[in-house]
């Protein structure tokens, strides 16, 4: 079937309108620092406030009876402890279980509440900018996905096919990893770290890797296409984000150490004000690359199948398959890492990022440099 | 932390430091326990991963030869060096292989202890409460109006609702939940050893075979048949099973900018049993008879040549592959050798002793190169294949005379020429150049001799391979995909209550939580479960729902 030249067109077109709504996002996020003013809570008072109210992700079941937290000992709020015997229990940390509460509201579309987790205490006209980049961020992968569809009905065929849709996928997998975590956690202080990467990617996307429309070469006209290229899709968006968090955990645990030396921090450091906790980026960090690892597994599983009825054998050592292979080591070490003592922090952190940059090599040093078979050619003899 | 000794894995404690003993059983057991370590078990298999990145960066034996050889013969000085280190065959390399052993004989070392661990772990009692609770990274303390029994009573049915295994006795209760996790660990590194041994044994009885065959020919299994055949250390020629595949018609299909659209092979298949079908060989859709599988991996034309004597006696014919120079237009070479063509000729031989040359009579041999351009255009480079499909056919011929050495005892390729020691055969620039088919010119050659291009037709390539692991390194696979997500999204965590009487007639609880990482989300969680608990720890409801009191 010929291609379809006006959604092919169209594809393109929201692909770049995706782009433009993205970028007015991460402005959007960026002004949320700039008028937030962040730093006003970010520096001393921090280990203090460490010990805020923790929202309690309860049981939404209404039959049951819902605990909540209340009665934080904090010095941003005036609630103090209850003098006479708290009617719950007491927690290790002085906070008390109350047993009657509602739900914990929502927190994407308002700043965090919750200093810890989110940039700081500002608010005013920093939060509506905020707000008004999660709504943009919203509005790019929407037009994003249309951008994803359109080709792929205009090529009949799935829009996963060569570098320029593979770089596409990565980056919606990432803003909608993303977005999803928005819905669960006040992450809102990670847009414009997320934005940065997605736009850049984006925009290497549609020149450098842009190839215009068109059918699949028989090697990849497989089933096996979609299951493995979508696994090793979603791992590596979901790596990227893991790798934004690697790096936003060591620009604040430098400025962590910068500040509990009393010195002034340097221009990089002082974004470190801008994130939470080190030890909140760092769990999540590991949350992400938990996730992102079986997915991973899958998807290189399945590219071994893919071999199997495509090449006649499941592993060759190809570049592609040893990258993934090199990658798959990394992350495989990082976890192992963190599961026993003594290499948490830092350490980790680099391990993190090695990994991913082996996982970029995969993905475009292979493809661009070596002539294996994943250089999607026909058969060659 | 020091309160609970005994963590949530069943990773072996370190071995107490004992003064360094000069005996060699005590240095084995050492270097044992070294070996089998996790921090070794990271270290090699980092090393596993920085060893693969030379065989992906270095041209490699078993992908592309030719690359080798070019770079062999660009970078005289270094190529010997990195021959000597196999790093040209890094994967069969023996210190690749002794990396991946030791890794091999680690993780079994490490496996074997944690599965008994963990079979007592699963056959005993969850651990009695730590002493003092509050001292666990969670806990929570309340009193309530209940007795203690009844509190441990009610804390007990709470946890076994949500499914933690629990052990009570008069005033403590010990919980536990998510065993899997670590039923799910083991699985995944037991799944990975025999996705080892899957990949070896397959590696060693498999074989791994190509035949280049013309539209029309037949191809048997057996090794002695095939162009290329790579045995296994341990395969026998009788593994072989003796099936039959006979090409009818390769059939490809091109975009209009000369990319592949379609490859389709037209097959008999013929079983050792005497079984015939037909197929339609594509590529990603292999022919099986058992384990052993015959893909379609390339294509390419062959051309019909005839040499004539001056009488036109027919002295040679043959179907000639041609390989592919330009694998997107398929701008290929063919050679064809005739040896035999009943006439002589004269030699030049120098003697070495008195370094004279004389002319002697030796047989007429003819050598020839042809390239086939499948779509002929004109450049300024000269011709020029502009599209794969055989849509402007030409061939053009270079001819040679002399020895062509085919009984010189020295192993030759049939898709090369040697022309050294042969003379290349002046042809006029317009008789060089011709269309295949029946009536295509006939070349003039020397003595009178013709050579007659009277068409084309195309070849495919098959690989056959044969894994008889591959069914296994399948299964293991998947136990290693389900090992690995249990061994992540389970939580193992648990919970310890201690009810303590108090002199007003009230009863302290306290209650403490400690879970496997950080990342689990326990500190959420263990709020929510205290509520629980606080909810579900009180005196029977007045009014019982389920049965009202009318
Ligand atoms: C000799 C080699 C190995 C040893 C001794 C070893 C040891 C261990 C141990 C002790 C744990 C559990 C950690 C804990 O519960 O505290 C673990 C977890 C794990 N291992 Fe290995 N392992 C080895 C090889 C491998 C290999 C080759 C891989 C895959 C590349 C691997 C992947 C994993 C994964 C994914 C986990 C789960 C980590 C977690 O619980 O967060 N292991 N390994």
């Amino acid at each position: 079937m010929p291609v379809d030249l006006n959604l092919a067109h169209a594809s393109d077109q929201l692909f770049f309108v995706a782009i433009v709504l993205y970028t007015l996002a991460m402005l959007g996020y960026a002004a949320e620092f700039a008028f937030g003013r962040p730093w006003a809570a970010a520096t001393r008072e921090d280990a203090e406030i460490e010990a805020v109210v923790a929202r309690t992700a309860v049981p939404a079941d209404a039959s049951e009876l819902e605990a909540a937290l209340v009665g934080p000992r904090t010095a941003t709020e005036t609630v103090s402890r209850p003098a006479t015997a708290p009617a719950g229990p007491v927690l290790g940390d002085g906070r008390v279980v109350e047993v009657a509460a509602s739900r914990p509201a929502r927190s994407w579309l308002r700043r965090p509440v919750d200093p810890d987790d989110g940039a700081g205490a500002g608010g005013g006209s920093g939060a509506l900018f905020g707000r008004i980049a999660v709504a943009l961020t919203m509005a790019g992968w929407a037009v994003h996905v249309g951008s994803v569809t359109t080709r792929g009905l205009a090529a009949h065929r799935v829009p996963w096919g060569n570098m320029y849709e593979f770089s596409s996928m990565i980056a919606l997998v990432a803003v909608t990893a993303f977005l999803l975590l928005l819905l669960r956690q006040p992450v809102r202080y990670l847009g414009a770290f997320v934005m940065l990467p997605v736009v850049c990617y984006m925009a290497i996307a549609g020149t450098v890797l842009y190839t215009p429309a068109g059918p699949l070469v028989p090697a990849l006209n497989s089933y096996w296409i979609k299951i493995h290229v979508v696994a090793v899709i979603t791992a590596s968006g979901l790596f990227a984000l893991s790798a934004v968090l690697t790096g936003l955990y060591l620009v604040r645990s430098r400025y962590d150490s910068v500040v509990a030396r009393g010195a002034e921090p340097g221009p990089v450091a002082r974004l470190g004000r801008l994130v939470p906790s080190a030890a909140k980026l760092d769990t999540n960090t590991l949350r992400v690359i938990t996730f992102a690892f079986p997915i991973w597994t899958f998807g290189v599983i399945a590219g071994a199948i893919w071999a199997e009825s495509a090449w006649g054998r499941y592993w060759g050592w190809d570049p592609k398959e040893t990258w993934s292979f090199i990658t798959w080591v990394i992350y495989a070490v990082y976890l192992h890492a963190r599961a026993t003592a003594g290499f948490k922090g830092r350490r980790a952190a680099v391990i993190s990022l090695i990994g991913f940059a082996a996982l970029t090599f995969d993905f475009y040093g292979v493809n661009l440099w070596f002539s294996g078979l994943h250089s999607y050619q026909g058969p060659g003899v | 932390m020091s309160i609970d000794t005994e963590q949530l894995s069943t990773q072996p404690a370190p071995p107490p430091q004992r003064p360094a003993h000069q005996r060699p059983l005590a240095t084995l057991r050492r270097g044992w326990r070294v070996l089998t370590s996790m921090r070794t078990a990271l270290l090699l298999l980092t090393l596993l991963a920085a060893a693969a990145i030379p065989g992906s960066l270095i041209p490699q034996h078993s992908l592309a030869p030719s690359a080798v050889a070019r770079f062999q013969q660009k970078h005289p000085t270094l190529a010997p060096i990195y021959a000597k280190f196999d790093l040209f065959d890094v994967f069969h390399a023996p210190w690749f292989a002794a990396i991946y052993a030791l890794l091999f004989i680690s993780l079994i070392g490490c496996v074997i202890p944690r599965i008994r661990l963990h079979v007592r772990a699963l056959l005993r009692r969850p651990p009695a409460a730590p002493r003092n609770l509050a001292r666990l990274p969670q806990s929570a303390r309340w009193e309530t109006d209940l007795p203690v029994d009844q509190v441990v009573a009610a804390a007990a049915r709470t946890l076994r609702r949500r499914r933690f295994r629990v052990a009570t006795d008069t005033t403590t209760l010990a919980a536990e939940k998510g065993y899997l996790r670590e039923s799910g660990n083991l699985l995944f590194h037991v799944a990975l050893l025999f996705l080892l041994v899957a990949i070896g044994v397959g590696s060693m009885f498999g074989y791994q075979g190509s035949k280049l065959l013309l539209d029309g020919s037949t191809f048997t299994n057996s090794n002695l048949l095939y162009d290329t055949y790579k045995p296994g250390a341990l395969t026998s020629p009788s593994d072989l099973d003796p099936f039959q595949v006979t090409l009818h018609q390769f059939k490809a299909t091109y975009q209009p900018d000369g990319s592949a659209a379609t490859f389709n092979a037209y097959v008999t298949a013929k079983t050792a049993s005497g079984q015939v079908s037909t197929h339609d060989l594509r590529v990603n859709h292999p022919l099986s008879f058992g384990h052993t599988n015959v893909y379609l991996i390339g294509h390419g034309y062959a051309l019909h040549v005839v040499l004539r004597d001056a009488k036109g006696n027919i002295w040679h014919e043959e179907t000639v592959p041609c390989i592919p120079q330009d694998l997107v237009n398929y701008l290929s070479q063919c050679v064809v050798k005739a040896p035999d063509t009943g006439a002589m000729t004269t030699r030049k031989v120098s003697d070495p002793q008195t370094g004279q040359t004389a002319e002697v009579p030796a047989p007429l041999q003819y050598g020839f190169l042809i390239t086939f351009v499948p779509t002929a255009v004109i450049t300024n480079l000269g011709v020029q294949s502009a599209f794969p499909a055989p849509d402007n056919p030409r061939a053009i011929v270079t001819a040679y005379t002399g020895n062509l050495g085919v009984n010189s005892g020295v192993p030759q390729s049939v898709y090369d020429l040697n022309t050294t020691g042969m003379t290349p055969l002046p042809i006029p620039l317009d008789k060089q150049f011709v269309t295949p088919g029946p009536s295509s010119a006939k070349i003039p050659l020397s003595q009178g001799f013709t050579l007659q291009i009277t068409g084309y037709t195309q070849w495919a390539s098959l690989q056959v391979k044969d894994d008889p692991a591959k069914g296994w390194a399948l299964v293991a696979a998947i136990l290693l995909i389900s090992g690995l997500l249990l061994s992540l999204r389970v939580r193992r965590r648990r919970v310890w209550l201690r009810a303590t009487p108090t002199a007003a007639g009230r009863t302290i609880v306290e209650a403490g939580g400690l879970a496997r990482t950080d990342a689990d989300d326990f500190a959420r969680e263990f709020p929510t479960l205290v509520g629980r608990l606080a909810a579900e720890i009180r005196p029977a409801a007045r009014e019982d729902p389920e049965c009202p009191s009318t």
